[in-house]
């Protein structure tokens, strides 16, 4: 269980855009991110593909990082030109705006986070293939709702 | 599983444990199972549901008259909301706090009622039904941390001028004290966010605040508090005390806290499985002992270890240390958790059998470098001890609690009773066989120990109603200098606390 919770969702930003090459089937993965309850602060969202051996959602499967200001409107977030296969969305409300998911001393998060399909754990992160959307071929964009919700809220 | 600090024979033993007791045999555990117990037996009613879910009213007056100078309000709490949604769960400590405040001013005594409205209950608002997992009713909910089933029915405290209402295993919960409205969850410390404080703080004369908290994921550790009388945290410390199951309850003394680790501990295979309960999911492993952990106050490390034979209880009267290390306290001590794994379950179905041993008073005295004693001072069932808190951590002489005749189809506990933990039973009045004592509160007045008050609530099943009385604390079996009831009952409730105006 420890395992599971512990040094999740490190996001890495820096540089990994880079990582997706560009091809003519690529799609486009819209994320729409709810429920911030206010706007404080960033939300951070972060895109992973299957990483053999590890648990999701660590920094390990992240292929691609974007941050945006909190609204409690909705934030809406366009991920470009992914190729097909399967993917899962985990995104956070960075209160304070460290880039980091907060956590106690446990290290279960005390900043507000959501996935993709709305997939929730149990004592711990969902599974990948809980979160996991398809992004197909033959379309041009995927929209994909991730809820925001609030440990003790 | 860290056992390296158990016994040789209770490695051995251990090969030999035995699941606890667990689910409901042939009992269904419905609403309709527990109204039919119901007619039949009128002392199931401290189960029944609350009928709403706020209360307002003044109390009316049967007799006596309030003393002067007592003044301030009795806040407790309890689970109310056994069934929602016309599901029922199935355990006394299952079911949604209800917070309640008996205001003593003048000669009047006024009375709020609120279900706290947790996130948790929020959720199963939103969804319309009741899902999410409770003590002893596995459930469906998703669980990022302890909040998000907390229930916040245990007890009520007021420090540092916050009044929290509190729950075994997550974080206390802010309460209004006007309007009883809850508000969020406590967070002592950021790194100690959604963590469990226990329902048993020890606070101390000047104000020091003492607590655990018991941690079952994403591991096992017990949590030490030790937090300012202006109410911010001072230290704390994340212990690996092997295995272990429900800690209820703890002392302070001079220099210690003294944590009893009972038998009945989780079992990681059955805790794995969401399809059982947290209650469920304890293993009774008798061999395994009673653990005494002695915590130094400064360091909150362990610094010693004694071993008691095996038995179960919630709750601890008080603890105290002579010059030489010795340290002595009390404790409502049964057997076995029987009592807890099986009557509080068939009691919920509506079956009043409480056969199981119930706990008995007894005292423990742990000698710096010898074994540990445990002796029982009263001969019958003993529950909800409360002390003069003045005297929390200090030699006591006086410990106010309930006892009871154990007669089959009724509430165990039916008198009030003044023990001295040195002699045993010393004062005390029993209640008419229509009315079900709560938790006594002891309130101050003059200086020296049990100089005060006995703040008692009832259940009065002929009237189906809640009533108080006010006792001279020293001369209990004299019966109430003041008796008041409201025109409703509130199901039986837990623990309280009482702050003067």
């Amino acid at each position: 269980m420890s395992d599971a919770t512990h040094a999740i969702w490190a996001i890495a930003l820096a540089g990994t855009a880079s990582l997706i090459a560009a091809a003519a089937s690529c799609a486009d993965l819209e994320v729409s991110v709810k429920g911030l309850r206010s706007a404080e602060g960033k939300v951070v969202v972060a895109v992973h593909q299957r990483v053999a051996d590890t648990s999701f959602p660590d920094g390990e499967g992240v292929i691609a990082g974007q941050s945006s200001l909190a609204n409690p409107e909705g934030v809406t977030v366009v991920f470009a030109d992914l190729p097909p296969g399967e993917y899962a969305v985990a995104a956070f409300h960075d209160t304070d705006g460290d880039l980091e998911l907060d956590r106690n001393i446990l290290q279960i998060p005390i900043e507000g986070y959501g996935f993709s399909n709305g997939a929730v754990g149990f004592r711990g992160p969902p599974s990948f293939d809980d979160a996991a959307v398809a992004v197909g071929s033959d379309e041009d964009r995927i929209t994909v709702v991730v809820s925001i919700a609030y440990p003790g809220f | 599983m860290a056992i390296d600090h158990l016994s040789r024979r209770a490695m051995l033993g251990a090969l030999a444990s035995l699941p606890a007791l667990s689910g409901l045999g042939a009992l269904a555990g419905t609403r309709e199972e527990f109204n039919a117990g119901l007619s039949k037996n009128p002392h199931l009613l401290g189960l029944a549901n609350a009928k709403m879910e706020s209360f307002d009213s003044g109390m009316k007056k049967l007799r006596g008259h309030l003393p002067s100078g007592l003044e301030g309000v009795l806040w407790r709490n309890g689970p109310a909301e056994h069934e929602r949604f016309g599901d029922r769960y199935t355990h006394w400590f299952d079911g949604d706090g209800m917070v309640q405040a008996y205001t003593l001013s003048g000669d009047r005594v006024t009375h709020r009622a609120r279900i706290l409205d947790t996130p948790k209950r929020r959720r199963e608002t939103r969804e319309g039904r009741r899902y999410i997992p409770a003590f002893g009713t596995a459930g469906s909910g998703p669980m990022s941390g302890p909040d998000d089933m907390n229930v916040a029915n245990t007890s009520m405290l007021f420090h540092a001028g916050q009044l929290l209402a509190l729950w075994e295993g997550g974080s206390a919960l802010e309460v209004d004290p006007e309007t009883l409205g809850a508000g969020k969850f406590k967070a002592w410390h950021p790194e100690l966010s959604g963590l469990p404080f226990s329902a048993h703080p020890r606070v101390e004369k000047d104000g020091t605040l003492w607590n655990t908290g018991a941690i079952f994921f994403p591991q096992e550790a017990l949590l030490i508090y030790r937090i300012h009388q202006n109410g911010t945290i001072v230290k704390a410390n994340l212990l690996d005390v092997g295995p272990m199951g429900i800690v209820h309850d703890f002392v302070v003394t001079s220099r210690h806290i003294v944590v009893l680790l009972t038998p009945l501990v989780i079992d990681p295979d059955l805790w794995s499985d969401r399809d059982v309960s947290f209650l469920d999911a304890h293993v009774w492993r008798p061999a395994y002992g009673t653990r005494v952990l002695t915590i130094d106050k400064n360091q909150l490390e362990i610094v010693r270890r004694h071993e008691l034979p095996p038995g179960f209880h919630f709750h601890h009267g008080n603890g105290w240390e002579e010059a030489d290390g010795t340290i002595h306290l009390d404790v409502c001590q049964a057997p076995g958790p029987e009592f807890v794994t099986r009557d509080m379950r068939e009691v919920m179905c509506g079956q009043l059998n409480f056969s199981s041993a119930h706990p008995r008073y007894s005292s423990i005295v742990l000698p710096p470098r010898s074994g540990a004693e445990i002796n029982v001072l009263a001969p019958g069932p003993v529950e909800f001890p409360r002390i003069d808190s003045r005297r929390t951590g200090q030699r006591h002489r006086m410990v106010f609690a309930l006892t009871g005749d154990e007669v089959d189809g009724k509430w165990p506990f039916n008198r009030v009773i003044r023990i001295d933990p040195e002699l045993g039973e010393t004062d005390g009045w029993t209640y008419p066989g229509h009315q079900i004592p709560e938790e006594h509160v002891f309130v101050p007045a003059g200086p020296a120990e049990g100089e005060g008050w006995l703040l008692g609530p009832y259940l009065d099943v002929r009237r189906k109603a809640t009533g108080l009385n006010v006792f001279n604390a020293r001369h209990v079996s004299a019966g109430p200098l003041w008796e008041g009831i409201l025109p409703y009952f509130i199901p039986l409730g837990l623990h309280g606390t009482f702050a003067a105006l």
